[in-house]
């Protein structure tokens, strides 16, 4: 399964391509650098001169988010709200998508389209009629209403990144499952799953990304800052002008961490495996 | 020792995620909905423990909530007839807080009040004659003005009228330092900061006409063409533009009273505060400040109204408010106090009070605050079309102008 | 060809123990995601502010508030801004992402950092990104000094990348379209690695040059990807929020208000949700459009 880099072609790369590879470089690492190198800066160098890369570095920043404690909270919160959207997204979507790759229909194109569509809605459409669920159901305010909002809002998605990994996945294998009496629901938990387990990594792993920076559902549903989650805290900080923009950096980089662990884990999935997925 | 712990984690977790973050204190709390920042904490520390001292059992939960937010939390919230028990928040959302049904009606509460004669008619707000918020400070704006520089460019004293200020702006620019800062904002801060320009010009929303509009459009427009402003001023609220007059390259800045702490805290010039420059009419304030209302589906209602009147509709409360925050009393024995008028950065704001004051929102016979505020908003939007150069003074009133007149009649 | 499978076989594929696997999601979907939309068109049909909001008794005002909006100069305005972001960020991810994949097919170390670094920008919060993008576009921002360098302008003339116009539009289209080229550079990779070996060698052989083996070989084999990619680019473009909401928050007035926006601006800036809403079902209409396109796009693929 695991391609070698070079495996595409072995040609030699030539001046035009090394130079696009740097532009790419520098367009790509210098906004991530600049998040980083304005952290450990004063507020006091910002003000003198935001474009300096010469300066005297500080963790005055991170000392500040640290003492203040609300990062923690919203660190909380972020992983109650993305790690519960995974969650509830995969264990639907797994079984939905099963279902809709082995169904053979006139019907399935209806269902994907109408999957695509609701993809395809925006966000800010839905939030009123959700708000309106949420408080019949005395949901809202609370960082549940959030996971169940999130998840509606990316069950469709994982739903059409799960569906061509068990369409790959021959059925002559559950056929002789089933032969062997094993019922559908067994070959499906003990045969289909790990066979799709890449698949269902890679798209765990979009999810959680996805969620962990929703902000919309979250600034709008909660009323409590206390129960906000990293993504909604940076929202509102940067929307309000009178930002510490070393404070921002430092809470932005601190809070991007956890997507950065979920990066190294997956990132040979997602290179590899999120294309297949999307497109087919 | 570990399944207890384990077993307690199990069934907290889902309790957390159903509740949020509301303390389940089996004491009586009262919750504040808030959007103070800067030394604003520290006011309501002060406030709360004044109420503290009558009601040693009742806790007060303040809950900030980001100020673009707060209308729209405070309207939803209701739209399921919950809320908080007291919200403090911006004078021209009361329309809109008040058709949402999120306020108690105060009348009574306030005919029985014995010190509310204290209270001068314009800080007490009334939607189809109920009154629904009243406020225990007013904020308003004045000229800052950096003394050092001032000094520098040989300028003996801050302008007074609309000519001096160009023509001090005008040494500045020349000198290499900024004309003036102020909130260019397309919403209701723009237009907060518009309509000193704008009256001074004659502007009036019973009046509106496109010639008072078009001559403090074109001023504005003129200082960007000069250089004296910059059109990023467009995009900024109040605070940016403080902060930048704070960094000690801009000669003036229109701004607040609520300036005084971070004034104090960060400027390292010399600094004063004059009233506003006069055109040809002289120019009119609006007293802001945050309304404070009870929430029509508060917990506690009349725990609710008795914080409001042992802190911030009581002298002690309203002088907390000043020293902390530099407020401006409303009650008539907080404003006469002689810490008021004597302190130098606080008495041109005062006597602005007493000369120059306008109710916030305005009030215009026959129509609603509802109506009122977005004749406002279309105001505050070409002040910032303006200033960012997005259109010219002449068409901006003439757009301007119209709408208002279509939602507040011809006159 | 189901007709000669065994009894048992034929059963497996029946359809009816699958569907019980789809309900739940579809269920789900059905209530969060279903019922929301059928709630915007009500909504859109009736006179809706923060009055009236709680109560679910709207009076209905038949299409009044679509000739409304539509007669709206500001909701005039945001049209032509939305096509231009649309444009924008699609020609650059779509662009972008071809010419990425394509720099990426080269071995080495160098690959392999720019490879990690965009899929690690990707994956970063919108948020953020409008974030530090916002710094640096400030007047005395990195940008401008960039520019200094080059002698576009001097420091105490900065350009005012997110208050011009039309400076402002195209910068926030520009910092959107980055953040999708990734996506695009992925999809295409990926794409081009299927290309099989034998067929680039064979022609390497033949003396194609690389130019040429792109479009004989290459090119054709893209093509099906390129228009499911473009939907989805095309989609992503046109409901992007996040951006505009971190970086001007669609002004300064709406000059950088896209449709949906607009329509978040006047439902939860202005209370007006019935407009909101209206103006919430004009862009489903343009999308519904686009996902038919998709579905006969992704039903050509699979040869269903």
């Amino acid at each position: 399964m695991r391609r070698p880099a070079n495996a595409p072609t072995r040609r030699r790369r030539g001046p035009w391509v090394r130079l696009a590879l740097l532009l790419m470089l520098l367009l790509y690492g210098v906004p991530l650098l600049w998040i980083l190198i304005t952290s450990l800066k004063s507020n006091v160098e910002i003000f003198a001169n935001q474009a300096s890369v010469i300066f005297k570095p500080t963790l005055h920043a991170y000392q500040q988010i640290a003492a203040s404690g609300s990062l923690g909270t919203a660190m909380v919160n972020s992983l109650i709200i993305a790690g519960g959207t995974t969650l509830l997204t995969t264990f639907l979507g797994v079984l939905t998508a099963y279902g809709l790759a082995r169904y053979r229909s006139q019907l399935i194109w209806w269902i994907l389209g109408f999957l695509i569509l609701l993809q395809m809605v925006p966000q800010t459409a839905e939030i009123i009629p959700l708000y309106h669920i949420f408080a019949v159901t005395g949901l809202v305010n609370t960082r549940l209403s959030v996971v169940l909002a999130d998840s509606a809002l990316l069950l469709p998605f994982a739903i059409l990144i799960l569906r061509p990994f068990f369409r790959n996945i021959p059925i002559e294998i559950e056929e002789a499952a089933a032969i062997d009496g094993a019922s559908r629901l067994r070959t499906f938990l003990s045969v289909v799953t790990p066979l799709a387990l890449n698949g269902i990594v890679t798209e765990a792993a979009l999810v959680f990304i996805i969620a962990w920076g929703e902000f919309l559902y979250a600034i709008s549903l909660l009323s409590n800052p206390g129960d906000y989650p990293v993504s909604a805290v940076l929202s509102q900080e940067i929307g309000a002008y009178n930002v510490s923009w070393p404070g921002l950096m430092a809470l932005a980089a601190v809070g991007s961490l956890p997507i950065l662990i979920v990066f190294l884990m997956a990132q040979r999935r997602l290179a590899s495996g999120l294309s297949l997925g999307a497109v087919k | 020792m570990r399944t207890p712990s384990l077993r307690a984690l199990c069934s907290a977790l889902p309790a957390a995620l159903l509740l949020g973050a509301t303390s389940a204190a089996s004491a009586k709390t009262l919750t504040v909905w808030e959007y103070f920042t800067g030394q604003g904490p520290q006011e309501l520390k002060q406030l709360a423990q004044i109420f503290h001292k009558k009601y040693p059992d009742v806790g007060v939960n303040f809950v900030y909530i980001p100020y673009t937010q707060m209308t729209n939390k405070v309207v939803a919230a209701a739209s399921i007839k919950t809320g908080p028990d007291v919200v403090l928040y911006n004078g021209p959302t009361i329309g809109s807080l008040v058709g949402a049904g999120a306020l108690a009606n105060l009348s009574s509460d306030w005919a029985a009040f014995s010190a509310r004669n204290q209270f001068p008619k314009y800080v007490v707000h009334r939607v189809g004659g109920k009154i629904y918020g009243v406020q225990g400070y007013v904020n308003l704006l004045g000229l800052w003005y950096n003394k050092t520089i001032l000094s520098k460019l040989g300028i003996s004293a801050p302008p007074t009228d609309i000519a001096q200020l160009n023509a001090d702006m005008a040494k500045a620019v020349a000198a290499g330092y900024q004309g003036i800062t102020l909130s260019g904002k397309s919403n209701d801060q723009g237009e907060w900061q518009a309509y000193p320009w704008l009256s001074a010009y004659g502007w009036s929303y019973a009046k509106p006409t496109v010639a008072s509009c078009q001559d403090a459009y074109a001023l504005v427009r003129s200082w960007v063409n000069h250089r004296y402003l910059t059109a990023e001023a467009s995009t900024w609220g109040q605070t940016a533009p403080f902060q930048t007059f704070l960094g000690g390259k801009v000669l003036f800045a229109e701004n607040g009273n609520w300036q005084i702490g971070p004034a104090q805290k960060s400027a390292q010039f010399r600094y004063g505060v004059v009233p506003m420059p006069r055109g040809p009419h002289p120019a009119k304030l609006y007293l802001g400040g945050e309304v404070e209302s009870v929430g029509a589906f508060a917990k506690h209602p009349h725990l609710a109204w008795d914080f409001l009147k042992t802190t911030l509709f009581s002298k002690a409360g309203e002088l907390v408010a000043l020293k902390v925050v530099g407020s401006i009393p409303s009650r008539a024995d907080a404003s006469r106090n002689k810490s008021v008028l004597s302190t130098p950065l606080i008495a041109p704001f005062a006597r602005e009070v007493q000369t120059s004051g306008q109710l916030y929102p305005p009030e215009i016979p026959g129509f609603s605050s509802n109506a009122v505020e977005r004749a406002q908003l279309a105001m505050g939007q070409q002040w910032s079309a303006v200033i960012a150069g997005l259109s010219t003074p002449a068409s901006a009133c003439k757009a301007a102008v119209s709408k208002v007149r279509s939602i507040l009649g011809g006159h | 060809m189901t007709a000669a499978l065994p009894a048992g076989r034929r059963r497996w594929r029946g359809r009816h123990t699958v569907l019980a696997f789809v309900l739940p999601g579809l269920l789900y979907l059905l209530l969060l995601g279903l019922y929301p939309l059928v709630n915007l068109v009500q909504m859109s049909l009736s006179d809706v502010t923060a009055r009236n909001i709680a109560s679910s008794a709207w009076s209905l005002v038949g299409l009044h508030n679509f000739s409304r909006v539509l007669a709206s100069p500001s909701f005039a305005a945001t049209v032509p801004n939305t096509l231009i972001f649309v444009a924008i960020v699609f020609v650059l991810g779509m662009a972008g992402g071809l010419a990425g994949a394509v720099a990426l097919e080269s071995p080495g170390w160098l690959s392999q950092v720019v490879l990690g670094l965009m899929v690690f920008i990707w994956a970063m919060p919108p948020v953020v990104l409008g974030g530090i993008w916002k710094f640096i576009l400030l007047p005395q921002g990195l940008a401008n000094a960039v520019a200094g360098w080059f002698g576009v302008n001097h420091a105490s003339d900065p350009i005012l990348w997110l208050v011009w116009r039309p400076f402002a539009l195209l910068s926030v289209a520009v910092v959107n379209g980055w953040a999708i080229i990734p996506f695009g550079t992925l999809v295409y990779r990926a794409a081009l690695m299927d290309v099989p070996k034998e067929i680039l060698e064979a022609a390497a052989i033949d003396g194609a040059s690389p130019w040429q083996q792109f479009l004989r070989i290459k090119f054709p084999i893209l093509r099906p990807v390129t228009l499911i990619l473009a939907v989805l680019t095309l989609v992503y473009a046109f409901r992007s929020f996040d951006f505009i909401y971190v970086m001007t928050y669609g002004g300064p007035g709406v000059s950088t208000s896209t449709v949906p926006f607009y329509s978040y601006l006047e439902s939860f800036a202005q209370f007006r949700f019935g407009l909101g809403a209206a103006v919430a079902v004009l862009t489903v209409l343009v999308v519904a459009v686009l996902s038919v396109v998709y579905v006969r796009a992704t039903r050509g693929a699979e040869g269903g």
